[in-house]
């Protein structure tokens, strides 16, 4: 059977991750002598629109980033817990164990993964040093619209939460509504957003994962051999992300720090001192941010890490 | 109509006046949250962490609300935005079939839309979350089918008498039933799906003829993307999707909010007063008051937008004023239709902040780099009005001090407004949204309260109406176009167009005069805000390949299609002028022709010297 598949997706052309979605859809095509193509040139509008046509069957695939995931099953919010993971290994870790549940939970929304992306580690920029949570709770931070849950817990724990469209960052750090904000450090270079904040926390507040899936639909209609052949190309470029991803990253900091930006070293024994006050206030996400289930099992896939 | 029926009518008036109150109030009312809720978290921002809860959400679906019952209303009072074509149709049997045949598709599309928006509102059920206080976002996509559905029912009875009509009803049929075939494209299922693998062409020249007899002109982009979706077997309930998405983006909501300013300024005697206080500055000068017409028309534009509302509410004001200083007609008339496009490029005028939305850049880059190429405009159109003061020597005033100082005074409120909008939009104490919220409040307090030009109640009432009906014509418009615009790019339109030009095209200076040629053209067939929606994404991935500034495209881009408002047979502002002042078309034409010529040759100096446009935010640190 022949399939013309169409990716949708919000990552930027020209990107790493627009290189890797072209290199799977290169590859997909060999290795099925071309009998699934892949188009990869985007889509209009957010990615919300881009998980709602997939109810349509157009796009079919979509690479999609942490707050579509979670738009889709709030298990994903896992990813997302402040200062809950220490290195990219245990992240990857956790994600390994969790994939089954995770698997099938995009399977009940109607979407088969294919792999998993990496955009990097999300790190706290901000206008003044910070080098612990009172500092942090200090700064007017920027937290997406829309996420009422999530500004709701930041100021029940003493946070000063400020909820902007992401279109809106630029200018309220230009005119200091907001001073600090949670981006990867590739992100804050490319939106030259880290010209306002010359800081930049070295302890990683979480792992931004992402995802490519294809609709149950389209993969219902790809002969049983060139699934295989699919999975095998999807493989292929989470590895190339998990490797090439954190390289930019840390390219993006040395570019930065080129450009005045100070990266606050912080004390092992000031990191593990924030790391366990942040324990402390998200434990409160088990059963109401992440599902209580989820939550225990990345706990214990994490302790089991670290016991290694 | 036949007696039984008009007994039906008779009984039914009442009940149909009752629901007709009910839907203006949810729009105006719409409006008015809209327009409290940014107010309230300004205020509330620095006491409450995080402000109210979901209210940027809120605003944003409010806009969706008011949009798409505007859109109901506009229907209903027969103003959605239309080309004008048809009124060249001769009057009789033709202008009667012209006239049926356009409601029928019309019609048809719309009902298409409206079944399939119900497929948007089930997804949306299932996918969507809570915005916040436990309110689903489906609930309010309920306003996609309803308003879809009653545009249908409107624009069908508008069809004539009741064989067209009925005619129309069997339109409204046939939509429905293909909407229920279009959901099977996409599944596969590709019998069903009937116009799949089909030609396309026909159903654009169906929808393009329909529009040429007088269908609005957002059944045109509407029908030709869901036709063309159908063919290449997708499902059509991608376009009303796409109108959601639009609706709801987040800086959107400033641009009815703007525009309410505008009506409220317009609802009370504001122009009064700047032509007062411009006339006593420069009314001394040679073409003094033809400098002055073109400085009040940019400051209401601004407000405004690029609706044409600035010749509706200023031409009986300003025409009157340069005729009676003893300007000649032709210019006068020339002279305040041109006008009525001037300010686009200024902040905060919609075509920048609709531009900032699509091109996804930061709109206060394009606020500043609009001041010099949007001054420059106004001065062109000055000049031409001194030159006419020192031709025919029309009337000159005597400068008095007194005069001066007085008429400042008086309008101290009106010309604080940009102080206004421009420190709240740069202090950090509020978002752009907030500060067009602002704005509207500012206007209102200047004109119901401190001058009293009109009764609060009653005046804002009607500003509110008239906003709402506006807002509606434009904003189904945008959203349909985002759906035409999508389907452009499923279908890889912006690469191919990409390969074309760079085959063709090697400098980047002949870039930009085929750029204008274009976009002359696209200004000449369509309205400024479905040419942004629809040909902002095909060109900026072009522009970028040539090296164009993106913040310098969009200044060249809206003040090509300034340009094409002027631009005959179909410029927005020639049939504007042609009703408000009440002459042939032809002559409106004529008249201006000379500005024409001279804001082109402003419009090319913008395009070759992009220091203008640039050389602000170089400034202050943008570039
Ligand atoms: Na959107
Ligand atoms: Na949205």
């Amino acid at each position: 059977q022949r399939a013309n598949l169409r990716l949708g997706t919000i990552l930027p052309a020209n990107s790493v991750w627009d290189r890797s979605l072209r290199q799977m859809a290169s590859a997909w095509q060999r290795s099925t002598d071309g009998r699934v193509r892949l188009q990869v040139r985007g889509t209009t509008g957010d990615e919300s629109t881009i998980i709602r046509r997939m109810r349509l069957n157009n796009p079919q695939v979509a690479a999609l980033t942490l707050p579509g995931l979670t738009e889709i099953d709030e298990t994903f919010n896992v990813f997302g817990i402040p200062f809950f993971f220490e290195s990219d290994e245990e992240a990857l870790h956790v994600l390994e164990v969790l994939t089954p549940r995770l698997r099938a939970s995009l399977a009940d929304n109607g979407l088969v993964l294919l792999n998993w992306g990496h955009g990097g580690w999300a790190h706290i920029f901000s206008a003044q040093p910070i080098r612990d949570i009172g500092d942090l709770q200090r700064a007017k931070l920027f937290t997406s619209a829309g996420d009422d849950d999530m500004v709701r817990w930041y100021r029940e724990n003493g946070f000063e939460p400020v909820p902007l469209e992401l279109t809106d960052v630029l200018m309220g750090l230009n005119t200091g509504l907001i001073d600090a904000y949670p981006s990867p450090p590739y992100g804050a270079l490319v939106f030259q957003w880290y010209r306002q904040t010359s800081h930049m926390l070295d302890i990683p507040l979480s792992p931004v994962f992402g995802a490519t899936v294809m609709t149950a639909r389209a993969w219902a209609r790809i002969g049983e051999a060139d699934r295989e052949a699919l999975l095998d190309g999807a493989a292929a470029m989470q590895d190339f992300l998990f490797d090439e991803v954190p390289r930019q990253d840390r390219d993006a900091v040395a570019e930065m720090q080129k450009r005045g930006l100070s990266v606050s070293a912080v004390s092992d024994a000031a990191a593990s001192e924030l790391r366990a006050v942040a324990d402390r206030l998200t434990a409160t996400w088990r059963g109401s941010r992440v599902p209580a289930d989820i939550y225990d099992a990345a706990i214990a896939a994490r302790n089991e890490f670290r016991s290694n | 109509m036949p007696a039984p029926l008009q007994a039906v009518a008779r009984r039914g008036a009442p009940a149909l006046g009752f629901l007709h109150r009910a839907e203006e109030l949810l729009a105006a009312g719409a409006l008015a949250a809209m327009a409290l809720l940014p107010l309230a978290e300004i205020v509330v921002r620095p006491i409450v962490t995080g402000g109210i809860p979901g209210s940027i959400p809120f605003v944003q679906h409010l806009t969706l609300c008011v949009g798409f019952l505007g859109a109901g209303l506009a229907a209903r009072q027969n103003k959605l935005i239309a080309l004008a074509t048809a009124t060249f149709i001769p009057e009789g049997a033709a202008r009667q079939v012209a006239q049926g045949f356009a409601a029928t598709v019309g019609a048809a599309v719309s009902a298409l839309l409206a079944w399939s928006a119900i497929d948007v509102v089930v997804i949306e059920m299932e996918v969507g979350g809570e915005i916040a206080l436990g309110v689903r976002s489906w609930v309010f996509q309920l306003v996609l089918p309803f308003a879809f559905g009653v545009i249908a029912v409107r624009l069908g009875w508008g069809a004539g008498g009741w064989a067209a009509r009925a005619v129309a009803g069997a339109g409204i049929l046939i939509g429905i039933w293909l909407s229920g075939t279009g959901a099977a494209c996409g599944l596969g299922e590709d019998a069903s799906c009937v116009l799949s693998g089909g030609p396309g062409w026909p159903w654009v020249v169906l929808v393009v003829l329909s529009a040429l007899a007088g269908a609005p002109i957002f059944t045109v982009l509407a029908g030709a993307a869901v036709f063309l979706y159908m063919v290449d077997a997708f499902d059509p309930a991608a376009v009303p999707l796409y109108a959601y998405d639009l609706a709801t983006e987040p800086h959107l909501p400033a641009i009815p909010l703007f525009t309410l300013a505008g009506f409220i300024l317009a609802q009370g005697q504001s122009s009064g007063r700047l032509l007062q206080v411009f006339r006593a500055l420069v009314g001394w000068m040679p073409g003094g008051t033809a400098v002055v017409c073109a400085v009040v028309c940019a400051f209401f534009t601004i407000f405004t937008g690029g609706s044409g509302v600035t010749i509706l509410a200023l031409g009986g004001l300003l025409l009157p004023a340069l005729l009676q200083d003893g300007y000649r007609d032709r210019f006068s008339v020339g002279l305040l239709t041109a006008s009525g496009s001037l300010g686009l490029l200024l902040p905060p005028a919609m075509p920048l902040i609709l531009y900032a939305i699509v091109a996804q850049t930061a709109p206060e880059n394009l606020f500043i780099g609009g001041i010099l190429p949007g001054v420059l405009l106004i001065a062109l159109v000055a000049a031409w009005g001194m030159r006419e003061g020192i031709v025919t020597g029309a009337g000159r005033h005597d400068f008095a001090w007194r005069e001066a100082r007085e008429a400042l005074w008086t309008a101290k409120w009106e010309l604080a407004l940009p102080l206004v909008v421009l420190g709240a939009l740069f202090s950090g104490r509020a978002t752009l949204v907030e500060t067009s919220a602002l704005t509207a409040l500012y206007a209102a307090i200047v004109t119901g309260l401190v001058h009293r030009d009109f009764r609060l109640g009653p005046g804002l009432q009607q500003a509110f109406r008239e906003c709402v009906v506006l807002i509606g014509g434009v904003l189904i418009i945008l959203g349909v176009a985002k759906g035409f615009t999508a389907y452009m790019v499923d279908v890889d339109i912006p690469f191919r167009l990409l390969e074309w030009t760079q085959a063709r095209i090697e400098s980047p200076l002949l870039f930009l005069l085929a750029l204008n040629v274009f976009l002359l053209i696209v200004g000449c067939v369509m309205d400024i805000f479905s040419a942004i929606v629809v040909v902002v994404p095909l060109i900026s991935t072009i522009g970028a390949a040539y090296g164009i500034d993106p913040v310098h495209l969009g200044i060249i881009f809206i003040a090509n299609l300034e340009l094409g408002y002027l631009t005959p047979p179909v410029g927005l502002n020639l049939f504007l002028a042609s009703y408000r002042f009440d002459r042939p078309l032809l002559e409106v034409y004529r008249a201006s022709i000379p500005l024409l010529v001279i804001l082109g040759i402003g419009v090319l100096v913008i395009t070759y010297v992009p220091w203008l446009t640039l050389g602000l935010l170089e400034l202050v640190g943008r570039q």
